[in-house]
């Protein structure tokens, strides 16, 4: 138990110093507002706290810390609930795209780690980890797809 | 205990720090876009975040300026997963309040985004036969039976162990994905949408069990076919929370058997097609 609330505020406190390089980087690429930052940036925050300490009791199901935010969030923004709009409106004046920025910084230099590994690697695993990747892909695209056009959604 | 950990350098500062200026020095770059034969290339922001956070590995830049490594280097990089779960946190907010709102269209689409999940499966048709054809034998199963992310990893040790030809196999197509499959997804998203599949049918496909390389494949896409960005977002955002409920289940009970069964049928005439072609048995 108290090892688990120190493990929350550890990475609550990771977490704040993300906003920050988020905010800092969208008002660079931006020019958004710093107050609209901060507002997203605590509602957005708000949740982040809900999904962690979710992630670090809730056991079953033993969910990933990304399936609890988007699941909280997901379900404070469903039409019916009388947050949805406040959430949205505060929220949504993060890029989605900018957000996301600094996970594929992270992912670059976790590779570095990687590098001396990869040399041990076979090229023939590398070629078929391409092709794992792709095949799972396209499979669903494909699926849904064919699906949307017979239903005519798409 | 609590002194000794703050004297020992986590690679947390630096860490974050090396973000932000990826971040900034990537956006400040922005999108590069140039013909190579006739074909217009476009190079996104988000891959020069990617290439950058690579480069500053101290087996690359390091070597050429030494100073980097003081920055840049072991504890920096092993603390780098544990950040980017963090910001997974955020982005996983993004994409729940593009969903949320959005239930009614999500819900439509219902049918279509319970029955892409099978497609995880698409690996067993295409990525096994040439592992098998390769001559990876019962790495095969292993590397092909899944996208081979924690999960899977889980999975394989347990039944196999990570010794196994199965459990290499796994480890393989881990390794290779945790290296290359951003910067795969990042291209993969925009080819797949000019040889003619549908932005919606390229999202619902796009949570297939790894958050990172879901964010590179979304990203993407949104950047490839802005216009769609809304359903975009609402569609992966639901595929990646089925598949992160439902994703370990499918690896176990269904997945996994699949391919043993389809390495049981196949692997004789495969191999006996291999020695014919390589003139050896393999």
């Amino acid at each position: 138990m108290k090892e688990a609330t120190s493990q929350i505020l550890e990475q609550i406190k990771i977490v704040i110093f993300i906003y920050m390089i988020i905010c800092v980087v969208q008002m660079f690429s931006l020019g958004t507002a710093p107050m609209e930052l901060l507002k997203a940036s605590l509602v957005s925050f708000t949740m982040v706290v809900l999904a962690i300490t979710a992630k670090n009791f809730v056991k079953h199901p033993n969910l990933p810390g990304f399936a609890w935010a988007t699941l909280i969030s997901f379900v404070l923004t469903l039409p019916v609930s009388p947050l949805s709009d406040f959430i949205v409106g505060t929220v949504g004046k993060f890029n989605f795209s900018l957000v996301g920025l600094p996970l594929l910084a992270f992912a670059g230099i976790s590779v570095g780690e990687q590098l001396g590994v990869l040399k041990k690697l076979s090229w023939k695993i590398v070629l078929i980890s391409f092709l794992v990747m792709a095949s799972t892909y396209w499979g669903s695209a494909l699926i849904s797809q064919v699906v949307m056009s017979l239903n005519g959604t798409i | 205990m609590e002194e000794k950990t703050s004297k020992v350098r986590t690679g947390t500062v630096n860490c974050m720090i090396a973000a932000l200026i990826i971040c900034l020095i990537a956006e400040a770059i922005g999108p590069l876009e140039f013909q190579v034969m006739g074909i217009d290339v476009r190079i996104m922001t988000m891959i020069w975040a990617i290439i950058i956070g690579i480069l500053l590995s101290p087996h690359l830049l390091g070597k050429v300026i030494p100073a980097l490594q003081k920055v840049i280097s072991k504890p920096e990089i092993e603390r780098s997963p544990f950040l980017l779960s963090m910001v997974l946190y955020p982005l996983g907010i993004m994409f729940g309040i593009s969903a949320g709102p959005q239930i009614g269209v999500v819900f439509e689409a219902g049918l279509a985004l319970v029955l892409q999940e099978f497609g995880n499966m698409g690996t067993m048709l295409i990525a096994l036969p040439l592992a098998i054809f390769m001559g990876l034998g019962r790495s095969s199963v292993g590397a092909t039976f899944s996208l081979c992310r924690d999960t899977a990893l889980g999975i394989t040790g347990d039944k196999y162990g990570l010794n196994s030809d199965e459990g290499i196999g796994t480890l393989g197509t881990y390794i290779s994905g945790s290296i290359f499959g951003t910067l795969f997804y990042s291209f993969l998203a925009p080819i797949s949408l000019m040889i003619g599949f549908h932005p919606y049918a390229l999202a619902m496909a796009s949570g297939m069990g790894s958050a990172s390389m879901m964010q590179a494949a979304t990203a993407a896409l949104v950047n490839a076919a802005p216009a769609y960005e809304e359903q975009i977002l609402a569609y992966s955002a639901t595929s990646g929370l089925l598949t992160s409920i439902t994703g370990v289940y499918m690896e176990l009970f269904l997945a996994l058997p699949l391919a043993n069964l389809m390495y049981k049928k196949l692997h004789r005439p495969i191999e006996g097609l291999r020695a014919k072609v390589f003139g050896k048995k393999a």
